[in-house]
């Protein structure tokens, strides 16, 4: 053999060396739809943390409980944990203790070496509140809508960077974690619903649509397609509900809820990957019924009509603003909604019967739509003087 | 995700089929003479990988995008060494045309990242084809490197007795 040969032998073998190590590693590198977190109360203490449920394994683990603050705080229904975008974290964010305006958030390295990062982000105004929609994570930031202003979090260094704005927004993060929208009413013109992007680096808004503040039922039920040019709004107009799909500033649909259904609820709106089908959580009583039923509802926007698959049925009143516990999400490939009942427990009237305490996993990809139901381990009857005795 | 479309694989390995189906077809087309100062940039190429496969260093999905694509180029050119010969294909002796090569690969990693951005639909078709075209290369080269391998493997045995088949 020559020399060249040899050269080229070994260059070959580092060459088939380095392609085999990308292939076994390159799983830790993207969010492949395999796990899921979702909020639970610990077994043990009762307390609200968070758990992990794996799909290939169909095991589930406690991964974080919060044991500090009051019993408030640790037995109450403002925990929102969340993948970052890259997969390497999940994020667990939580109100301040004896204060709403200021956040908390510990980022959990998932699958990797590296530390745990615990921050707090004062300033936030109705922290708890801004929890009843997913976080605006982008890259490595989180943004937040403070008190008129807008704040990117470092989740990695903890730096903050602030700039006035006026008006009252909610911040929603694409659903491909690149990129953030804004939507308020004040920020633009007087009496209008604006909605627009978020410039990253220089935290300035840029609007994309503006409607008649009046027609919007809710800011916080806006969902923005994959690829960020269509978004759905629910409206209401003489007491019928709709659902309005823009693309760009122009009316491309308008769905009706069926008439004279002012007891369905819908959550927050999320588009499949194919921008063809709109998912929402509803919550729907009866006419004259009294107990309620919680599920998804699939709006597809081909002229097809819409299917409600019921999670929960039969369950306790409650109040119409439960619909805010109940919130889906969708897999990144679009075939799997999964939804946990956890903070449907407690409160002054239990809501949930114990086998309804679950982590629920719609299949999208068979027509019967079955559902997977994780039964999850019942917490700790809560001590005296909490909030869910 | 362009256009909605759910791409077959993550932004990095996008960027490296992609980088590769590009980088075969300069082999094909180009015929680079492997020169040192060539093999010591792809053998960059592939080290950038640690950093940013391990990350140590932040980044977003341009950047995972970027890295994949050079990584692929360094991986064909590592395959391509053996392989070509199984294919019969010679290295150009014409001195210069390395400059067609690099332009090619500037040009390239421009065009997946901005099809990845704002191609939509169209360009989420595009990468798929370039996706499917590069992890087939890919493989393609594996296994004749890995036939190769075996070959000259098995005839060092031969050679040496080592295989006790004398």
């Amino acid at each position: 053999m020559n020399r060249e040969n040899i050269r080229n032998g070994l260059l070959a073998f580092v060459g088939l060396g380095a392609l085999t190590a990308y292939l076994l590693a390159c799983a830790s590198f993207s969010p492949d739809d395999s796990k899921i977190v979702f909020p639970a109360y610990d077994r043990v203490s009762g307390h609200i943390g968070v758990a992990r449920y794996d799909r290939k394994a169909r095991t589930t683990e406690q991964l974080f409980v919060l044991t500090t603050g009051s019993e408030t705080l640790k037995n109450g229904f403002a925990l929102r944990p969340q993948w970052s975008p890259d997969g390497r974290y999940v994020i667990v964010a939580w109100p301040g203790d004896g204060t709403n305006d200021t956040l908390c958030l510990q980022a959990l390295p998932v699958g990797q070496a590296g530390p745990t990062r615990l921050l707090t982000v004062p300033g936030i105004e109705k922290a708890a509140e801004k929890l009843s929609l997913p976080l605006a994570l982008a890259g490595p930031y989180l943004f937040l809508a403070g008190k008129s202003n807008v704040v990117r979090l470092d989740l990695e260094t903890g730096v903050t960077k602030t700039n006035s704005m006026p008006g009252e927004l909610q911040l929603y993060a694409s659903p491909t974690g690149d990129r953030v929208y804004y939507a308020g009413k004040g920020v633009g013109q007087a009496g209008t619903f604006e909605v627009g992007r978020v410039d990253a680096d220089r935290l300035t808004l840029t609007p994309l649509l503006s409607l008649p503040s009046d027609s919007i039922t809710d800011a916080g039920l806006l969902g923005i397609s994959r690829d960020g040019r269509r978004m759905a709004f629910l409206t209401e107009k003489d007491k019928e509900s709709a659902v309005v799909v823009y693309r760009g500033d122009r009316l491309e649909k308008s769905l009706q809820l069926g008439d004279g259904e002012p007891r369905l609820k819908l959550g927050y709106v999320q588009w499949s990957p194919d921008g063809q089908t709109l998912y929402a959580p509803y919550r729907h009583q009866a006419a004259n019924a009294t107990n309620v039923s919680f599920g998804v509802l699939e709006m597809p926007l081909n002229g097809r009509p819409m299917r409600r698959v019921p999670v929960l049925a039969g369950l306790g009143d409650g109040d119409e603003s439960d619909i805010l516990f109940f919130q889906i999400g969708l897999s990144h490939d679009g075939k799997t909604i999964a939804v946990a009942s956890t903070y449907l427990m407690g409160d002054e009237k239990p809501h949930l019967r114990p086998e309804d305490y679950a982590l629920f996993l719609v299949d999208l990809s068979s027509p019967k739509r079955p559902i997977l139901r994780v039964r999850l381990p019942l917490p700790q009857p809560p001590r005296a003087g909490s909030s869910r005795s | 995700m362009p256009g909605g479309w759910v791409l077959p694989c993550c932004q990095r390995c996008v960027g490296l089929y992609a980088g590769a189906a590009f980088a075969v077809a300069l082999q094909i087309l180009v015929r680079p003479r492997p020169t040192g100062r060539f093999l010591k940039c792809h053998g960059l190429f592939l080290a950038q990988m640690v950093p940013f496969g391990f990350h140590w260093v932040s980044q977003g999905a341009v950047l995972r995008t970027v890295t994949g694509y050079l990584f692929g180029y360094g991986l064909i050119a590592f395959l391509w060494l053996q392989a070509r010969q199984v294919f019969g294909l010679s290295y150009s002796s014409r001195a210069g045309r390395l400059w067609r090569y690099y332009l090619t690969l500037g040009f390239g990693l421009m065009t997946v990242v901005a099809l990845a951005l704002w191609g939509g639909r169209f360009g989420a078709l595009v990468l798929i084809a370039w996706v499917m075209i590069g992890a087939l290369a890919l493989a393609v080269l594996a296994g004749a490197n890995l036939a190769l391998g075996l070959g000259t493997l098995g005839r060092w045995l031969l050679r040496t007795g080592l295989g006790g088949l004398r």
